[in-house]
Order: C-alpha cells, then structure tokens, then sequence
C-alpha cells in the first residue's frame, strides 16, 4: 500500500515535474508566437506603408510627368511661333529689298516689324538663360523698330542708299538666324526635349541655347542700329546737357548735404556710383523712422536723386504745404523757375512733378519728380535726372498759332480746360513747342498737343486712373 | 503586445502624416496671392460719389463730373473742417467713412485700370528683396522697368518678371508670397520714375551668384547686399 501510494507520489512528482515542463514549453511557444504575431503586423504595416508610397510616388510621377509634357508642348510652340516669325521675317525683308515700289515696301516693312516683335515674345519665353540669349532678343526688338521707323518714313519719301545698305546687314543676320533656328527644328522632330536638353545646372549654354546666339561666335557681324525710333542705339547713348561745374570731393558732397539737412542728425557716406551719372551715395538720418539715401552728382554736386519709404501715421501737413515744401527743395538745388504740373498723393506721399519754365514755356523734357511725406512734412523723394540730363539754355522762337486756332479741332463733345505752352519731347529725339490743351469727356481727362507752329496735332495723352491714384490737380 | 501594437500605429499615424505632408507642400506651391491691401483709390465712380454727397449736404457747388478738381478738394476739406477730421483735401478711409461712402476698389467702377503692373512689382521686389534697405528695393523695381525699357529683354513687365531664368524668386515660387507696404512704396517709387541704379539691367548678390557671366557685367553701384551693373 505504502509503495502504491509512493509511485503514485512518485507519478504525482513526475507530473508535477511534467506539468512544469508544458508549461515553460508553452510560454516559449506563446512568446515566439507573439514574436511572430507582431513581426507580422509590423511587415504588414510596412508592407501597406510602401505600397502605399509606392502608389502616392506613381500618382506623383504620373503627375509630374503630366506637367512636364504640358511645360514641353508649351515651350515647343513657342519655339514654332519663333521659327515661323523668323522665316516670315526673312521672307518680308527680301521683298523688301527686292521692290522699288514704296506702297508695297511700306507694307511688308510693317509686317516685317511685327514679325519681328512676335519673334522677341516667343525667344524671351523660352527656358534658357537670359544671359545667352540678351544678343538675339536684342537683335530682333531692334529690328522691329527700325522698320517700323522705316515704314513711317515711306509715307512721304523713299529708302536712302544708307537705308538699303543697313537692310542687306539686317537681312543677313536674320538669314543666320532662320538656318540655324530650321536645324534645331529638324533635331526638335527627332525627338529632342526642349526641358531635357536645356536646362543646365552650371549655366552653361545649351546647345539649343547655342542655335539661338548666332551673335556670340562673331561669325557674322550684327550691325548697330541708330534710327530715331524705339530701342535704337542712339537713344540709350544720348548724351548728358545740364551737368556743369567742377568735380567735387567726397567731403565737400558730405559737407553741402550736412548745411542741406539741417535737421539731420547724422549723415554717412555709404558708396559710390560710377555710370551714366557718377555719384557720392549718403545716408542721412532725418529722424528715427526716417533715413533717406542721398545720391550727389560728382560733377557739380547737385542732389541727384533720394528715396525714402516715408513715416506711416497720421498727416500733420496739408497738401498746400506740402506744395511749398517740394516748390522750395526744387528751388535750393538749382532748378530754374520751377512750377508744379501734376501731383498725386498714394497713402501718405504726395509726388510732384515739376518742370523749369523758360519764358513762361513749360519745360517737361526737363522734369523734376519731388515726393513729400504728409506725416513728417519732409521731402522723402527727388529724381532730377531728366533735368540734368536734358536741361539747356534752348532757342525757345514762338509760332504764330493760336489757341482759337487750334481749339476747334477739339470735338465737341468735349469740355475745354485750360490751356499753356509747353516744350514736349517727341519721337525720342524731337522737342516742340505746343499748345496744352486739357478736355474732359464723360469723366475722363486728356491732354491735346497742337505744333506752336504750323497747328497740326503732335499728341493726344488721356489720364488714366489705376485702383490706387488720387488725382489732385 | 496591445502597447506594441499603438506604438506601430503611432509610428504608421506619424508615417503616414509625413506622406500626407509630402503632398501637401506640392498641393500649397499653387497658391496665389491674397489681395488685401491697397485700397486708397479714389476712381472717377467713387469721385462722383463723393461730389452727390458734398452736394447733397451744401459742401459743394461744382458740377458732378468724377474729377477730383479744385473745387471738389476745397469742398472736401470744408467738410472735414466741419466734422473735426484731418484738413487734407483727401478722401481717405476716415474722411470717406464719415461720409459714409466705402473706398473698396472693387465693383462700383467701369473706367479703372487694374494696378496689375503695380502688383507685380511689388511682388517681385518682395520676392527679391525683402531684406534690403528700402532704396535696395526700389533699385530692383526699376532694373524690371529698365528691362522693359531695354531692346535685350521683353517689353512688357509680365515678360521681363516671367522670362525663364531671370529671377531665382520667380524660379523657386517666392514671387507668390504676399508684398508687404514697404515693397509697394518702393514699387511706386520705381513706376514714378525713380532709378538710383540710373538704367541697370542686371544686379547680383556677390556672395551667392554663381554665374561666372554676371560678374563681367560692368559694376555701376552697390546698394545693399547687391550689386548693379549694366
């Protein structure tokens, strides 16, 4: 009996020691188990991460990809625009030179001109850097005007030997232009991307930005155009008339700024400009919120220019004064007779345009532009470059017309200001003498300019009122 | 295994945001720009509005022909001396709330011209510029206009801001970000006239500019942290 209930309590001890057993197994299996289970959530989850990355990348690409094309077909068609305006142009200027007939010269210079302008729309949308391509943007926007300028000078005469020499150059350099833009168009049907091919990222030039700058390897010249029309090279170059006196010292330029400024609490040199107009540049502190960059002629030192924000806050100046104040600044630097043709006030500025009179005659190739801050009542702004650039003792002879002479041609609807002389700069080298005469129609302003001499109508200029202008004369 | 099994979804919750995030940003580079400045404009429709009223109350006695005359500024000041506001002769938001007329640019007028041009430059100068002294701003607005001017680039001010590779802020989106006050004064400024460049066509930063071309330009002037040349 005793040794039956030792084996069993030597089965139990086996049990017990078995149980043990299945149990330590079955926590190994449940951890590896768990091990497995979250191993498996974790590649699941990664598994519907990067499908779904993958699937949102396809979406991307497809959609860049998408863009892309649409970007290429734009750029193309403005390549085709260009190279159909370019053939045409070529076209045009053959004829031209090809025809004696000045009615028909006329027109296909005028189309010439257009095609021209449309070619410099198309070349300037293209991707490449503008650096490569400034030659031939140059070229065809200098071609546009010079025949239209050539077209105006057939209504009355004919095409001088000059006039025929300078086309033959043009025509040329058109000509390189259109071989060498219809061998990219070949490359262009082959395939070629225009995005792929000329984008580079060490701004080197492509090689479709090569077949557009025909001018850069000097293998044909591109002559100089001087005409008097738009973008001619006579018009940039013109030379600077009302600059006079000795070259001045840095410390004379700050000393005459110091007894300008007296209300300045400092005024400090910052730099120099040397160009068209060479400078001393300052800084002047007017007060906390206010400093002005102040930029006086080497030549002379006259204050050619300052610019200034101007304080934010309430107006302490009325208009009135503020007119005073810009009237007497034009007054100390020098300009000759000065009254106030126009001004308009945007937020707290008020700018004035000022011109010198000569003999009563308004001088407005000479103006003066003077802004004023309503809150300090200071000048925070004055550009006196067209004065000095054009400013002259000039040979003012009146003609005999007069106002009732030319007030007729007016049409009736509209009602008549005020009319003066002035002097008026036309056709970018022209100045004349002209009857003002300011109307009004159905609310809106103009300005009519009749020749002081044979009354023929120079000009019609109409005000144009933009969301921000507050017209105040 | 409940803990581990939020900590993966933290995880795929943070992963899939950052995707969400991804696309998002592509989503955000289209946004245009809000306008919500700019509304002093006094517009021959808004000019007629303010003379009805001046008429109607016996400020005024001219005729109601949307021109800011003499005549209508006397009237206008006459009105603010009466109504204790500031003696300008200008219709500004106070003046125009006392009469109770709104100024907002948009609607009552047919003869207005947008300032798109305006806006453009200021968003340009903005995009370029922000950080540069105000004359520095009004500098590259009048580099665009000096473009304008220039047979070597396009004639337009859309054309010169939008020509390909002309302007990095153009290029990386920064021309959408909304101008502040300080970029359309130096805008104005420009439009008006003022270059103190004197024709620049090209300007650089010299610590950041790249191309080897830019630096063979002709230097006029440094305002800034760039440099202007022709």
């Amino acid at each position: 009996m005793n040794d039956i209930l030792d084996i069993k309590e030597e089965n139990l001890d086996k049990n017990g020691n078995n149980g043990n057993k299945n149990a330590e197994k079955n926590e190994k299996k449940s951890k590896k188990d768990k091990i497995i289970t979250s191993l498996a959530i974790t590649a699941g989850v990664f598994g519907v991460l990067a499908v779904g990355f993958g699937v949102g990348y396809a979406i991307v690409q497809t959609q860049a990809l998408e863009y892309k094309d649409n970007l290429e077909n734009i750029y193309e068609s403005n390549f085709y625009s260009l190279l159909d305006n370019v053939n045409n142009l070529d076209n045009k200027l053959s004829k031209t030179l090809n025809s004696s007939a000045s009615d028909f010269q006329r027109k296909t210079l005028l189309e010439a001109s257009k095609n021209a302008s449309e070619a410099e729309i198309a070349v300037a949308s293209l991707p490449l850097n503008p650096a490569d391509i400034h030659e031939t943007v140059k070229m065809v926007n200098q071609i546009s005007g010079y025949t239209s300028t050539l077209s105006e000078k057939l209504v009355e005469g004919t095409l001088s030997q000059e006039d025929y020499q300078m086309l033959q150059e043009i025509y040329q350099s058109v000509n390189q232009l259109k071989i060498s833009l219809n061998e990219f168009a070949r490359k262009l049907n082959a395939g070629y991307s225009i995005i792929d091919g000329s984008i580079s990222k060490n701004y080197e030039a492509s090689d479709f930005a090569i077949s557009l700058s025909t001018f850069k390897d000097n293998d044909i010249t591109y002559p100089s155009m001087i005409y008097d029309g738009p973008f001619s090279d006579s018009v940039v170059n013109s030379e600077i008339k009302g600059l006079h006196g000795e070259r001045i010292k840095k410390s004379e330029a700050q000393t005459r700024l110091q007894k300008f400024f007296k209300n300045a609490s400092s005024v400090e040199y910052e730099s120099e400009t040397t160009g068209r107009f060479d400078t001393y540049n300052f800084r002047v502190f007017n007060s906390e919120n206010e400093i002005l960059f102040v930029q006086v002629s080497q030549i002379g030192g006259y204050i050619l220019t300052i610019s200034g924000a101007g304080e934010n806050g309430k107006s302490s100046t009325s208009i009135e004064d503020a007119r005073e104040i810009a009237l007497n600044f034009a007054v100390d630097n020098g300009i000759e007779s000065p009254q106030i043709v126009w001004s308009d006030s945007i937020d707290n500025d008020v700018y004035f345009n000022i011109t010198p009179t000569q003999n009563g005659i308004i001088l407005y190739p000479d103006l003066v532009k003077v802004k004023v801050n309503l809150t300090s009542g200071t000048v925070v702004g004055y550009d006196s470059t067209s004065y000095f650039t054009n400013h002259t003792q000039r040979n003012l002879s009146r003609g005999d017309i007069k106002y009732s002479q030319v007030s007729g041609k007016i049409p009736s609807n509209f009602e008549l200001l005020q009319n003066r002389l002035a002097l008026v700069p036309l056709d970018y080298n022209r100045e004349v003498v002209c009857i003002e005469v300011e109307a009004t129609e159905n609310g809106s302003r103009y300005y009519f300019y009749f020749n002081d001499i044979d009354g023929k109508l120079e000009n019609v200029l109409k005000v144009i009122e933009t969301d921000n202008g507050n017209l105040l004369m | 295994m409940i803990k581990k099994i939020k900590y993966i979804s933290i995880a795929t919750l943070a992963m899939i945001s950052a995707v969400a995030g991804v696309g998002a940003t592509v989503n955000f580079a289209h946004d245009g720009v809000s306008e919500n400045y700019y509304v002093d404009a006094l517009t021959t429709a808004q000019t007629k509005t303010v003379q009805t009223k001046l008429k109607q109350w016996g400020y005024y006695k001219g005729a109601v022909d949307g021109i800011f005359g003499p005549k209508t500024k006397e009237a206008v000041k006459y009105f603010q001396r009466k109504n204790g506001l500031t003696v300008d002769g200008i219709v500004g938001k106070k003046t125009a709330a006392a009469m109770g007329i709104s100024l907002s640019s948009s609607g009552s007028s047919t003869t207005s011209q947008s300032s798109s041009d305006l806006n453009l430059l200021a968003k340009i100068v903005y995009a370029e510029a922000r950080g540069e002294p105000y004359t520095g701003q009004v500098a590259i607005a009048a580099v665009v206009l000096n473009r304008v001017k220039s047979a070597s680039f396009p004639n337009t001010i859309a054309g010169v801001i939008y020509q390909p590779y002309a302007f990095t802020a153009v290029d990386d989106g920064q021309i959408n970000l909304t101008p502040n006050q300080t970029a359309y004064k130096a805008a104005q400024d420009a439009l008006n006239g003022w270059d103190p460049t004197y024709g620049c066509l090209f300007y650089y930063n010299p610590k950041t500019a790249t191309s080897s071309w830019i630096w063979s330009r002709k230097t006029v002037v440094t305002i800034g942290n760039h440099v202007f040349a022709v």
